[in-house]
């Protein structure tokens, strides 16, 4: 049985929890301290998809921000898929993480992709309101609400993009 | 008097002028002396001689002018005392005119005064003035005490604000408030726009100065995490048993025990010039490891995860430092390694070295990636994470696991004379060959993908040798032909191809083997799922027999339930069609379908009709025999009819038949038989009814007695052979004719009428 390789990226603003995201998936721990991404810091992990089908994820946690520089963009090259992660707590973040989508798109091409409403933990702190994710639903988009703190989701989402990044 | 003045100040200013130009001149003459001086030395002696007497003769002369000025001098005191006479007359006239000039200077003093009148008048006003600016200059200085205030508060400022901070910073980890990075902590939070802003500010305005501050920390954070990956590397070579026991061995490890040091890197730093320790090849697009080999006993940490971070380290040095794009992270330092990198079009080659690998090494590692592109390019540019068609490459980048011994092993030396030829014959054969020749690339790729596409083919591995580009793979020989694939893409000269023969399993290839092996007709058809083989239809005996022993590979079962023998089928086919009655009997003998049995006329129309509509073909029915089908509700019509028509004739006068009636009757008795077992078929009940008949000759009563004898007689012959009595009438002629003198033998007769 052969592994394939894949290579993902985590995109989202700053702060919106994408290392904590692959530090829980990777090695079940979660910190308090934000200690911003600087550049590109990269992580592996082993995904048994199926009886027979192991992968093996390459993840990019890329620096956040609003919009793709030039550094950040060129990370992007040959991924396979994408996590878009959102704070569910900062309104900002969803409409960045729509605008870097685009950007993504354009710079790679249309790649599966799974939406993370991060910080589900906080939820009664959240300003990203149930119409707004619906709309995004409605297009077909993966959409999962995740707690890096809690491990709420995690396993899924990057299972689930592994699933559709295979079936292509 | 003043005149003769005058005249003798102009005496002494024309000597003046005289001994002036005098000197002018010798100031000439010096200059050109020192000119010549300098330029023709050799010439000066003589010169100078010339020039003394010269200069002789310029003093001669020169007294000679002075006496005759002397003289002249004289004249001009003579001239003088007459001026000096006629002066005081002047003097006389120009009296008035002073005494007018006297009078001016009075009416200019009254001028100043009034003038210093006028400046007291400003002054004052000045004075004002300034009396004005005088608090003015007071609040001025107050400001400035003020400004020196706020300098101070600055200052102050400066001092306490670090503490502010940190105070904030320390409420921030109060861990009473558990959500703390929502609290408004005032100082932070009014911090955080701004300083994101600006950060967000200066990184889009000049990316390049970022990445410069940021290199410092950048270069340390990426090498800190490859450094963590390969850190566990544990040296074990060969060498380290045997020399042990040597005396060198037991000096080295004297020296291992006192420097502090583990003795196999004592070992490899007295042994190795270098140590190419690992090796990865990465694909560029993705960064994801394709191979990855390293020495035996080196352990390695999580290789994959160091191929993406040289991949990462490569894109933040391009778009941070290069503007040109070609200048390109060559090697980096970390630790006690050196990795170099080289650049492919789909691949990059990393060697991470212990110690120090020569130049030529970097040789080797471009030969061998253009090797590598060259052999599996298509392989490579097409990578999408699976690494196995890519196993073939691992013998090729064995060779840059090389090391170096220091001077007592030669031997293993890599980079001898005659290889460094056949190295550079290889990358000039390459770029003649013209690697980069893309369109010949793009056929081939479209042409390998043809093949992986094909079902029955895997490619399993490519190289190129002896300018042919060589597959290796496994075929199904119920694949389509590759020949046809390699013709298609016109590269039947520059292919060629090696197949192993295999049984591809998936269900579509297992099918067509079940079709070869069984060639089932027509009307069975096959269906495969999970392993089990349904046959649904009929098919002769011996290909069920066969079809029951089938023995093939991913084929559990087969199931036959719904398989019918052809007859068998046939048979049950007519049954449904045909819907007999139960007189009806019907077989199928080598596909020819027998039916018999005594119907009505609608069944017999209706089982006409049907056979004509059942299947016939080669492996339907062959035909029908229906010989034994009877539609006898129409035979005994005919039956009927016959009797009906049938008259028996007699003698005149008696109840004796004629002599040729003797087939009429044998006809009538069958007749009456039949008719008498189709009514029991047909469950029918019938009278015969017999009428008797008389010529007109003779009386009435005679005619009728005879009549009347004549149809007993043909009553009496019916039962005799089984014509039952109660099936039988005797019935009078409608007409009985008497007195007639004419005989009429066809009168003398007896009919039949059959009724129900
Ligand atoms: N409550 C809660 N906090 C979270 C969650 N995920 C992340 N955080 C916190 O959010 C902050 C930022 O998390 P990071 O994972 O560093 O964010 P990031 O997206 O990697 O940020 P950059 O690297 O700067 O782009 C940290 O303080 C985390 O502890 C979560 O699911 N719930
Ligand atoms: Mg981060």
């Amino acid at each position: 049985m052969a592994i394939i390789q894949k290579k993902i990226c985590m995109i989202g603003d700053f702060s919106v929890g994408k290392t904590s995201l692959v530090g829980r998936f990777v090695r079940q721990s979660f910190s308090e301290k934000y200690l911003t991404t600087v550049g590109v810091k990269i992580d592996t992990k082993l995904v048994k998809l199926t009886e027979n089908q192991d992968v093996k994820l390459i993840l990019w946690d890329i620096a956040g921000g609003d919009a793709l520089t030039t550094t950040t963009a060129s990370y992007l090259r040959g991924a396979a898929g994408f996590l878009l992660v959102i704070d569910g707590t900062r309104l900002p973040t969803w409409k960045n993480a729509l605008n870097l989508r685009q950007a993504v798109t354009e710079k790679i091409g249309e790649k599966p992709f799974v939406m993370l409403l991060n910080k589900a933990d906080l939820e009664e702190k959240w300003e990203i309101t149930p119409p707004i994710i619906d709309e995004k639903i409605q297009l077909g988009w993966t959409i999962l609400k995740t707690s890096a703190k809690t491990g709420m989701n995690v396993e899924e989402a990057f299972f689930k993009l592994a699933t559709q990044m295979l079936k292509k | 008097m003043s005149s003769q003045n005058q005249a003798l100040a102009e005496a002494f200013k024309s000597i003046r002028e005289f001994l002036t130009a005098q000197q002018a001149r010798l100031y000439i003459l010096e200059k050109r002396t020192n000119n010549l001086e300098e330029e023709q030395i050799n010439r000066i002696e003589n010169i100078s001689e010339n020039l003394k007497q010269q200069l002789i003769k310029f003093d001669v002369v020169h007294k000679k002018q002075f006496e005759n000025l002397k003289q002249g001098h004289f004249d001009v005191l003579e001239g003088l005392k007459n001026l000096e006479v006629q002066g005081e007359s002047r003097f006389n006239l120009l009296e008035p005119q002073i005494k007018n000039l006297e009078q001016g200077q009075k009416r200019f003093d009254n001028l100043e005064q009034k003038i210093k009148e006028l400046e007291q008048g400003q002054i004052a006003i000045i004075n004002e003035r300034l009396n004005h600016f005088e608090p003015i200059l007071h609040r001025f200085s107050d400001l400035e005490t003020k400004l020196k205030n706020t300098e101070l508060i600055t200052q102050k400022m400066a001092k306490v604000l670090p503490n502010a901070i940190r105070e904030a910073t320390i409420q921030q980890f109060n861990p009473k408030t558990t959500s703390f990075k929502y609290e408004k902590t005032g100082l932070t939070d009014s911090l955080q726009e701004p300083v994101e802003h600006c950060l967000r500010q200066s990184v889009r305005e000049d990316t390049s100065f970022f990445a410069d501050i940021l290199f410092p920390v950048m270069g340390p954070a990426i090498r800190k995490s490859i450094n963590e990956s390969l850190k566990n590397i544990v040296q074990s070579i060969n060498k380290t048993a045997e020399l042990s026991i040597s005396p060198q061995g037991l000096a080295w490890r004297v020296q291992a025990w006192r420097s502090g040091q583990s003795f196999s890197e004592i070992v490899l730093q007295k042994t190795l010039l270098y140590r190419v320790e690992q090796v990865f090849l990465i694909h560029r697009e993705t960064g994801l490891l394709i191979q990855h080999l390293h020495q035996e006993g080196v352990e390695i940490g999580d290789s994959d995860a160091v191929s993406a971070m040289f991949t990462a380290i490569q894109d933040f040095i391009l778009d941070s430092f290069s503007s040109s794009k070609t200048e390109e992270l060559n090697s980096v330092e970390i630790g006690d390694y050196t990795v170099w990198l080289e650049r492919g079009p789909y691949a990059t080659l990393a060697c991470v070295i212990r110690g120090a690998a020569p130049p030529n090494f970097r040789d080797l590692m471009h030969v061998m990636l253009e090797t590598l592109h060259a052999h599996y390019g298509l392989l490579l540019k097409k990578f999408d994470g699976d690494s196995q068609p890519l196993e073939p490459c691992l013998p090729l980048l064995e060779q840059t696991l090389q090391s170096e011994a220091k001077s007592d092993a030669k031997s293993s030396r890599f980079f001898s004379i005659p290889l460094i030829g056949i190295l550079s014959v290889i990358l000039l054969t390459l770029l003649g060959w013209g690697y980069f020749n893309f369109e010949y690339q793009q056929r081939l790729t479209n042409y390998i993908n043809a093949l992986q596409k094909t079902p029955g083919i895997v490619v399993v591995s490519t190289k190129y040798q002896d300018g042919k580009f060589i597959i290796f793979g496994m075929r199904d020989p119920l694949s389509a032909e590759p020949q046809k694939i390699t013709q298609h893409y016109e590269l039947s000269d520059d292919v060629e191809t090696f197949w192993t023969p295999y049984q591809d399993l998936t269900p579509q290839f297992v099918e067509q083997r079940i079709h070869q092996q069984l060639v089932p007709p027509s009307t069975v058809s096959i269906h495969l799922q999970d392993h089990i083989l349904y046959l649904k239809g009929y098919a002769s005996q011996d290909w069920i027999n066969k079809a029951q022993a089938l023995q093939i590979a991913e084929v559990h079962k087969v199931v036959i339930d719904e398989l019918l023998e052809t007859e068998q089928f046939l048979l049950a086919l007519a049954q449904l069609e045909l819907a007999p009655p139960e007189s009806v009997t019907m077989i199928v003998q080598k596909r020819i379908l027998r039916i018999a049995g005594n119907v009505d006329s609608s069944t017999f129309k209706a089982l006409q009709k049907g056979i004509e509509n059942l299947p016939k073909s080669s492996e339907e029915f062959a035909g029908f025999e229906t010989s034994g089908l009877k539609d006898v509700e129409r035979e005994m019509d005919d039956v009927i009819k016959y009797i009906e028509k049938t008259r028996l004739y007699f003698y005149q006068g008696t109840t004796e038949l004629m002599p040729d009636q003797k087939k009429t009757k044998q006809a009538l008795q069958k007749s009456a038989q039949k008719l008498l077992v189709l009514t029991q078929i047909l469950h029918k009940q019938i009278q015969i009814h017999i009428i008797g008949n008389a010529d007109g000759i003779g009386s009435k009563h005679r005619n009728q007695q005879l009549s009347q004898q004549r149809a007993e007689w043909v009553f009496n012959w019916l039962q005799s052979f089984g014509i039952e009595k109660r099936l039988m009438i005797i019935t009078s002629p409608a007409l009985i004719r008497f007195n007639e003198n004419e005989p009429n033998p066809n009168d003398r007769n007896v009919s039949f009428q059959i009724k129900d």
